[in-house]
C-alpha cells in the first residue's frame, strides 16, 4: 500500500488531493502541504503570514489572534464552570420548572435536561436512535474503505495510491471493508487500523495527525470480541464510549492546532469555496477582530474553534452539546458546502452521533468535582467556588496559551 | 466470548505496519519525499520541463482548451501530450506503464533556456490557463 509519489514534495503532497485537473511540482508551489483537503484548496491571494508569527503585539501574537484566544478561553471556562455547577441548576430547573408543568411538557423539559447534562436519557426512541447510531459508527469504515478503493485511495480520497501497488491494495482495502461490513474479526481490523495509522508517518507527521480521527473506530473495534460476527453490536460500554471521545476529541484538538500552522492549507479550501467562511461559532470567536484581515482572523477562529470542541469532547465536559453542534458543522459542510467530495465524511459524523446519543458518558473532570463536592458539604462554600473557578481557569489557559504562543515561533517555510 | 489481549493486539498492528512498510520497500523502491525533506530531482533535468497531469479530460475540447490557454504563457514551449502516462515516481524507469488507474493524461511543456529568465508563475495568462 502505498501512496501517491511525485517528482517533487509540492506533487507528493498536491497529488494526494486528486483534484480535477493535477498540475505538476513546478505549477502548484503553494499547495505543498496540501495534505488534509480532496477538495479544491489553492490559495488565490497569498495570505499575511506575518499574522501567525511573532510580530507586534502582546507576547509577540497578533493582536487579533490574542482576541481570538480571549475569547475561545472565556467560552471555555464559561461551560467549565457551569459543568461543575450543573448539578445545582438541574435542581432548580426540576423545582422550578419540570414540576410545575406536569405531563409531557415536563417529560420533554426533563429528558431535555438529563440530554444537555450528558445524563442518561430514558425514552424508547432514544434508545433506537443509540443502538441505529451505533451500528452506523461501527460500519460506515467500511462504506468509506470501499469509495477509497474505488478512487484508488488509501483510507481517505486524500492519500491517492501509487499506481505500481494500488491494485494490491485496492483488494486488501475491500477484503477490510467486508470485514467490517460483516462485522466479522473486529479486533482485526482494529489493530490493522492502527498499523495502517502508523505507516501513514512514513509520510509526514501531519499525514498522520490528519488521520486520527479513523482511529476513533478502531478503539472500539479491538476491545469487541473475536465473535463480533455472531453479535449485533448495537451498544458501547462505558470503558469503550470513553476512550472514543478520547480519541474523537484528542483528533480534532490536534487538527485544530494543525489549521494555525498550516493556514495556507484552510484558507485555500476558503478561498474555493467561500460559503464555509459563514458559520455561526467562527463568527462568533471573529468577533471584533480587524475587518483588514477577514482570511487570516478566520482560519485562526476556525482553527481555535476546532482545539475548543475538540478538548471539551475530549474531557468530556458538555459531550452532547459539542457532539451536536460538530454534527451540525460537518453535515452543512458535506451536504451545502463542498457537495459530493466530502462523502466520507459520514464516518467522523456517525462518530459524534455515537457519543451523542450515548447513555454512558463520563467526563475526565470527576476527580475535581468529588473535590468541590467534599468541600460543599463540611460547608466550606468559599473554597468550593475557589476551586471550581480556579480549575476552570487554569485548564482554560493551559489549553489556549502556551500552544498558541510556541504556535508563533513555528517555521512554515518548508511546508 | 473470547477478547484479543494486548499482547495479540500490539503483534497484529506491528504485523500490519511492517506489511505496509514492506510492500512500500518492496513495490516503489525509492523512498517517499516528506515535507521538510529536499525533494528529488524534477522530471527533464537537462532541461526545464514542466508536466499537467490532469484528471480524465475526456470532455470534448478540454484538452484543445488548456493548449490554446497555454498558448497564450509567452514563455512556454509547445504543449506536447504524453502518449504513455509514467508513473508519479518512476518516470525514468518505467516510461512505459500507462496510468490506468486515474485515466489521466499527461502534457509536457519545454521550458526554453533564453526563456527561464521570463518565468513568472503569477502571469495572468497562467492564472487563466489553470483555473
Amino acid at each position: 500500500m502505498v501512496l501517491a509519489r511525485g517528482d517533487s514534495r509540492a506533487v507528493e503532497w498536491g497529488a494526494r488531493l486528486a483534484p480535477a485537473l493535477l498540475l505538476g511540482s513546478v505549477l502548484v508551489p503553494g499547495s505543498a502541504g496540501a495534505h488534509e483537503r480532496f477538495i479544491k484548496h489553492r490559495l488565490k491571494v497569498p495570505l499575511h503570514d506575518e499574522f501567525f508569527l511573532q510580530g507586534p503585539g502582546p507576547m509577540g501574537i497578533n493582536p487579533d489572534l490574542v482576541r481570538i484566544a480571549m475569547t475561545v478561553f472565556a467560552i471555555l471556562v464559561a461551560f467549565m464552570l457551569i459543568w461543575y455547577l450543573r448539578q445545582p441548576i438541574d435542581a432548580i430547573i426540576q423545582r422550578r420548572i419540570v414540576r410545575r408543568l406536569g405531563g409531557t411538557a415536563q417529560q420533554i423539559v426533563h429528558q431535555l435536561a438529563n440530554f444537555l447534562m450528558d445524563k442518561p436519557v430514558r425514552a424508547k426512541w432514544f434508545q433506537v436512535l443509540r443502538e441505529w447510531c451505533v451500528i452506523l459508527f461501527l460500519r460506515s469504515p467500511g462504506l468509506v474503505l470501499m469509495y477509497s478503493a474505488t478512487n484508488d485511495s488509501l483510507v481517505m480520497p486524500s492519500y491517492p495510491l501509487d499506481p505500481a501497488s494500488a491494485e494490491i491494495f485496492k483488494f486488501v482495502q475491500v477484503g477490510l471493508a467486508i470485514l467490517i461490513l460483516t462485522q466479522t474479526a473486529l479486533p482485526l481490523c482494529g489493530a490493522a487500523i492502527f498499523g495502517t495509522w502508523i505507516y501513514l508517518f512514513r509520510w509526514g507527521w501531519m499525514v498522520a495527525v490528519d488521520a486520527m480521527p479513523v482511529l476513533t473506530v478502531a478503539v472500539i473495534y479491538v476491545t469487541s470480541p473475536w465473535q463480533s460476527h455472531k453479535l449485533a453490536i448495537t451498544d458501547i460500554n462505558e470503558k469503550q464510549m470513553r476512550w472514543l471521545r478520547i480519541t474523537l476529541g484528542l483528533g480534532f484538538f490536534a487538527l485544530g492546532w494543525l489549521k494555525l500552522y498550516n493556514h495556507d492549507l484552510t484558507a485555500g479550501v476558503a478561498d474555493n469555496f467561500p460559503s464555509v467562511m459563514n458559520d455561526p461559532m467562527v463568527s462568533l470567536l471573529k468577533g471584533g477582530t480587524s475587518p483588514a484581515l477577514p482570511r487570516e482572523t478566520w482560519v485562526a477562529a476556525f482553527g481555535m474553534a476546532e482545539v475548543m470542541s475538540g478538548f471539551l469532547v475530549m474531557v468530556g465536559v458538555f459531550s452532547r452539546v459539542w457532539t451536536l453542534i460538530m454534527t451540525f458543522v460537518f453535515t452543512k459542510l458535506m451536504l451545502v458546502d463542498f457537495g459530493w467530495h466530502e462523502i466520507p465524511h459520514i464516518y467522523p459524523i456517525s462518530a459524534m452521533l455515537a457519543v451523542m446519543t450515548s447513555n454512558k458518558l463520563t467526563s475526565e473532570f470527576e476527580r475535581i468535582e468529588r473535590i468541590e463536592e467534599r468541600l460543599g458539604r463540611s460547608g466550606k462554600s468559599f473554597r468550593q467556588a475557589l476551586t471550581i473557578l480556579g480549575a476552570s481557569v487554569i485548564v482554560a489557559f493551559l489549553v489556549v496559551f502556551p500552544m498558541l504562543y510556541a504556535m508563533t515561533f513555528l517555521d512554515r517555510s518548508k511546508l | 466470548m473470547t477478547f484479543a489481549s494486548s499482547r495479540q493486539i500490539a503483534i497484529l498492528i506491528v504485523l500490519t505496519a511492517g506489511l505496509l512498510f514492506g510492500i512500500d520497500r518492496l513495490k516503489n523502491p525509492r523512498r517517499a519525499v516528506i515535507p521538510g525533506e529536499v525533494g528529488a530531482t524534477s522530471v527533464g533535468a537537462d532541461e526545464p520541463t514542466i508536466r499537467l497531469w490532469l484528471n480524465e479530460p475526456s470532455c470534448s475540447g478540454c484538452l484543445g482548451g488548456l493548449e490554446k490557454a497555454l498558448s497564450g504563457v509567452p514563455w512556454l514551449g509547445a504543449p506536447k501530450v504524453l502518449e504513455k502516462v509514467p508513473t508519479l515516481e518512476q518516470p525514468e524507469q518505467a516510461p512505459g506503464i500507462a496510468n490506468q488507474h486515474w485515466q489521466q493524461t499527461v502534457v509536457e511543456i519545454k521550458v526554453a533556456e533564453k526563456s527561464v529568465a521570463n518565468v513568472d508563475f503569477g502571469c495572468p495568462a497562467l492564472r487563466q490557463a489553470t483555473v
